[in-house]
């Protein structure tokens, strides 16, 4: 059957107009996001934790001289509405660092333009969009819906996006996915795919250009068809399978300019138990000859390989599939080879492989690699499967291994109700390889620390298991229980050696919904690493001490001219120093601690990875060599002090102390100081590498407390330890005596010669602001005033001789010269101020109420309220 | 230190050396009038008894002042007539002349150099009684003190009015006073001479002269550095 298919040519002036969003003259940019506010909080929760201190000087953050400024970028898919279908749902993803306003356009099948509102998208957010809610409010009726362009400001796939089209034929859903516009591509395109009995494959063509093109399509079957497309138009192709259940292929020559048709494809059974998506292959871009798909569940599963020939010569295929604990964990299965003639489509035989599914327990989930014997592009497949329990179809996508941006992705993850997520990362290599990644939610990040993958091993990421196990990464995070929807990014790590050797894709599943999609996104080119020491050593690290230093790492996804970060991770490091002044134990991980040995400097290295240096040039990545990425700070080691003795001196006084420690040259005159205001050394001498004497002069109005001594020997500082200066604050009333009669007759110790009363003694010992007796001679001054008195008593002023415990005796008493001695009812009382004189400063340390009665003294002491004393 | 060895040195030095020990104990005059002109801020002196405000306006301004208290009515009561005083800004004597406006029953006035606040009436005249002759030599007040009980007229003076000398030693500090010591040579002079005499010896300012007792029957002579 022939059939020509023309849509309308009506296009006016006005539309044309409005088409001006497609100026994309701009190939290439790098769209490597960078991390947004939110981002930022997560990094300060990581700062809790380990707050990286110091840029790597081999840090390529800034390597992207070839990157294209920010333009006017759009993302296409053909086709939006079909009348099998009921409804569709966008997902917005960003990459992006910023808020994104993105411009949706809507086109109808003949190429009418209808521009919608724009939306804003915030950084790293996956937002489901209701396709009706998307349309302009006057559109929302029309059912003649092509394709939909989403435009934007930025760099090329800095915003991407997922289209589904719901409930087809009252089924499951069918995924479609965008394609760059300013991308390249060929004239050709080609898809094969099983069908079951009684369903159809729909074909859609969207003219992603403002020029008419044309395609023709050659089935399998033998049937062609010639589309002609409006600028913006889309055609739609119903194949009809009636017979039974079997393979299907069409391959697509755009007549047009190449690249201007993008195609899309559906399969739907009548009844709807069976729908998925047509992938279609541009042969002509393909890189190497064989196929690959990972996460390919087989466990209560019917499964469909299908494998097409696209050359003109017989090629022979080699199916294997492998378990997820990679070709080391279990013989892989590997399927006879399949002889496939020139253009020849064919189902492979699966039994095989169900009858070692049903033997072996690591078999439920596999990867899959199809050998190929032909040249890139002469060999394209897919792969169904149907849940046997569940009835819910699954799309695996079987492929070329791709472009080096296969090794990223950045997959919607959701698991809200029934939604499941998972994202699987096959490691397709015979070599071992590593990736990393972070999963993000409104507002946090949860880390996915680098993970080593063996030889065509494959991590399986459940995301609710992730939520719901909570269980902490390297750097300390759990992931939140509070969110349930995000965004995974994943990239590779460590030197590819310029190979793809990772592929990853998401699959997100809800039966009630009847949704299951394939998300394969990925992010433009993998990111650049960077290390940073946290904690960053201290400048100086004092011998028979330690330093403990750790290797963080971050990944930049640098678009040239804004970075989206990942991280910091916690890596590990070989740790080096070039110098021995000290030693390092271990010498290998994440942390090392450093021990001074000698005073000295040197540099402390870590060597963190090999790299894989990625370049972009506004299109396409490119592998282009290596790097190290390594961490390494100057690490300086000084003398040590442990201790000080006498720790602590008076206001006025010279102190000689002993300074004990490590690290002490005998050889060399030593730098002794002392911080803070009115203290000085001098006299410093080594008397050995323990030990130095010194001097300190404390002026009467140093400043009280704290001051840091510290030693410099070869230019490097030791520690400081703590100088205390005492400054007379109080009294402690050490001994207080009974009173002693006399009864004319001198009073010993005083120059009373006559007293005829009683004289008792007490002993005060000065106290420093910590309570602490300052042990130093001085002179305490006591001033009397005497408040009441019936004996003519008066105020006195005396001193009294601090001794070298910083104890003083204080007399206190009532005599009279001549009999009688004090009477009954004879008193004085006064109050009693004590200040301690050092040079020419005071210090009030007493205040006592003494009531002196005619034969004892009460001392009562009112220094926190001298006014009691009345 | 300097060793002197030599008697020639030793003669030449030792009028040197008394004439600087004379110059350190005595004041360095003012005149009565420059020391009553001295400004003074803030003075204020709330509910105390005159001996306090005199006393702390003494050593504050270094102002040599003598007290002659009047003798409690009530017998060994220590309910003393307390006052306030506050000059913001002004001088001794306007802090003098507001006491005596605090206390009318006294009045100042100088005395050879010497301001005296002594009562309006009733004077005790103990302190006016003649001494011929006073002399005391490198002594401190409580030296000074129990030579004036001991010098006659004075002595003699107590008996008649039948007083007794009796002055509180209140002990505090290490116990020695560590008082100024000094000379004095005086010649028909009283005990108001004698006491006004002391306080021009460097480190005494004040003086008083106060009775108590059941009968008031003791004096309490302090002198104060």
């Amino acid at each position: 059957m022939r059939k020509i298919l023309r849509f309308s040519q009506l296009l006016g002036n006005i539309r044309q107009s409005i088409v001006v969003i497609l100026l994309f003259s701009f190939i290439g940019y790098t769209v490597l996001p960078t991390r947004s506010s939110a981002d930022t909080t997560n990094n300060s929760d990581q700062a809790d934790n380990a707050p990286p201190q110091k840029q790597n000087k081999n840090a390529r953050k800034n390597d992207c001289p070839s990157c294209s400024p920010p333009g006017d970028q759009l993302i296409y898919i053909p086709l939006t509405d079909l009348p099998e279908a009921q409804g569709g749902e966008l997902v917005f993803n960003s990459r992006s660092p910023k808020e994104m306003e993105v411009t949706p356009v809507f086109y109808k099948l003949d190429g009418t333009v209808v521009k919608g509102d724009p939306v804003l998208i915030q950084s790293a957010e996956i937002r489901y969009v209701d396709f009706k809610k998307l349309l302009p409010a006057g559109h929302r009726g029309e059912r003649d819906w092509g394709g939909l362009a989403l435009t934007y400001h930025g760099v090329a796939r800095e915003m991407w996006a997922q289209y589904r089209l719901l409930r087809v034929n009252g089924g499951g859903n069918v995924d479609e996915f965008f394609t760059v516009k300013s991308e390249q591509r060929s004239d050709v395109q080609e898809a094969a795919w099983w069908m079951p009995k009684k369903s159809t494959a729909i074909i859609a063509l969207g003219n992603i250009t403002d020029l008419p093109t044309s395609a023709t399509l050659s089935f399998g079957d033998g049937d062609t068809q010639t589309v002609s497309l409006a600028p913006n138009g889309t055609g739609i192709i119903r194949h009809q399978h009636t017979g039974q259940e079997g393979v299907e292929s069409v391959k697509i020559n755009i007549t047009g300019m190449p690249g201007s048709i993008i195609t899309t494809g559906v399969i739907t059974s009548k009844d709807g138990s069976f729908n998925s998506v047509i992938r279609f292959y541009d042969t002509k871009g393909t890189k190497q000859p064989h196929l690959f798909a990972n996460g390919f569940r087989l466990a209560d599963r019917k499964a469909h390989m299908v494998l097409k020939n696209t050359s003109d010569s017989p090629i022979t295929a080699q199916p294997k599939f492998i378990a997820s604990g990679g070709v080391a964990s279990g013989l892989p299965v590997s399927l006879p080879d399949v002889n496939l003639g020139p253009g020849e489509t064919t189902e492979v035989d699966l039994t095989l492989l169900s009858e070692a599914v049903r033997r072996r327990g690591d078999l439920d989930m596999v990867s899959v690699q199809v050998h190929n014997s032909g040249g890139p592009g002469t060999l394209i497949g897919s792969l169904y499967s149907t849940n046997n329990l569940t009835g819910i179809n699954y799309d695996t996508p079987l492929r070329d291994s791709g472009p080096v941006r296969t090794m990223t992705g950045s997959y919607p993850w959701k698991v809200t109700k029934d939604f499941t997520t998972i994202v699987y990362i096959t490691n397709i290599t015979d070599e071992e390889a590593e990736f990393l990644g972070e999963i993000n939610y409104s507002g946090g990040h949860f880390l996915l620390d680098a993970r080593k993958l063996a030889p065509g091993e494959t991590a399986v990421l459940d995301l609710r298991e992730i939520r719901e196990k909570q269980e902490e990464n390297k750097e300390g995070q759990k992931m939140s229980k509070d969110f349930s929807q995000g965004q995974l990014k994943w990239a590779v790590r460590g030197d590819t050696k310029g190979k793809i050797v990772l592929i990853g894709r998401a699959e997100m599943v809800s039966r009630s919904q009847n949704i299951s999609t394939s998300y394969s996104c990925n992010d433009p080119c993998p990111p650049s690493y960077s290390g940073d020491l946290n904690p960053f050593p201290p400048p100086v690290v004092f011998v028979n001490n330690t330093a403990t230093v750790a290797a963080w790492e971050t990944a930049y996804y640098n678009n040239g001219y804004n970075y989206y970060t990942m991280g910091p991770y916690a890596v590990g490091a070989s740790w080096t120093l070039d110098n021995a002044v000290g030693t390092l134990d271990p010498d290998g991980g994440h942390t090392t601690t450093l021990t001074g040995t000698s005073v000295g400097g040197a540099t402390l290295d870590g060597f963190i990875a090999t790299q894989s240096d990625y370049r972009w040039d506004g299109r396409d990545c490119y592998y282009s060599g290596t790097y190290d990425e390594r961490v390494d700070a100057p690490v300086a080691v000084g003398p040590h002090i442990n201790s000080i003795s006498p720790s602590r001196g008076p206001v006025g006084g010279t102190v000689h102390i002993l300074i004990f420690g490590y690290g002490f040259d005998p050889n060399s005159t030593p730098t002794v100081s002392i911080s803070g205001y009115g203290v000085s050394v001098s006299d410093a001498f080594v008397l050995t590498d323990g030990s130095i004497t010194a001097t300190l002069f404390i002026t009467p109005d140093a400043s009280a407390g704290n001051h840091l001594v510290t030693v410099t020997s070869h230019g490097i500082d030791s520690n400081s330890v703590n100088f205390f200066v005492q400054v007379p604050t109080s009294l402690e009333t050490t001994i207080e005596g009974s009173p002693q009669t006399y009864n004319g007759g001198p009073v010993p110790g005083t120059n009373i010669q006559v007293c005829y009363g009683y004289v008792k003694i007490l002993t005060y010992t000065v106290l420093d602001q910590s309570t602490n007796p300052i042990r130093a001679t001085g002179t305490a001054m006591e001033n009397v005033q005497v408040l009441r008195t019936n004996i003519g008593s008066q105020n006195l002023q005396v001193t009294a001789p601090v001794d070298s415990n910083g104890q003083f005796s204080d007399y206190v008493g009532l005599c009279f010269p001549s009999p009688p001695p004090p009477q009954p009812g004879e008193f004085t009382v006064a109050r009693q101020t004590i200040n301690i004189l050092i040079g020419n400063l005071t210090y009030t340390v007493r205040t006592n109420c003494l009531n002196q009665q005619y034969n004892n003294t009460t001392i009562t002491n009112v220094t926190s309220n001298p006014a009691l004393c009345q | 230190m300097i060793t002197i060895n030599s008697w020639r040195h030793a003669n030449l030095l030792a009028p040197l050396a008394l004439l600087c020990l004379l110059a350190s104990l005595c004041f360095t005059q003012q005149s009565t009038d420059e020391l009553l002109k001295q400004t003074i801020s803030g003075f204020e002196s709330r509910d105390e008894p005159i001996d306090q405000i005199l006393g702390r306006l003494s050593k504050s301004y270094n102002v040599p002042i003598g007290l002659e208290k009047i003798a409690p009515k009530a017998a060994a009561s220590s309910e003393e007539r307390r006052i306030s005083v506050k000059i913001e800004k002004g001088t001794v004597q306007d802090v003098l002349d507001a006491v005596i406006r605090a206390d009318p029953r006294y009045q100042w006035k100088e005395v050879a150099g010497v301001i005296n606040v002594l009562p309006r009436k009733a004077r005790n005249p103990i302190l006016e009684i003649p001494v011929r002759s006073f002399q005391i030599s490198n002594a401190n007040w409580m030296d000074v003190r129990q030579a004036i009980q001991m010098t006659a007229e004075i002595k003699g003076g107590f008996e008649r009015m039948g007083l007794k000398e009796r002055s509180a030693i209140t002990v505090v500090g290490s116990g020695n006073n560590n008082l100024p010591k000094f000379s004095l040579d005086l010649r028909d002079t009283t005990l108001r001479g004698i006491l006004n005499e002391i306080l021009k010896v460097k480190g005494y300012s004040f003086w008083v002269f106060s009775r108590y007792g059941n009968r008031n029957q003791y004096v309490s002579i302090q002198a104060i550095v």
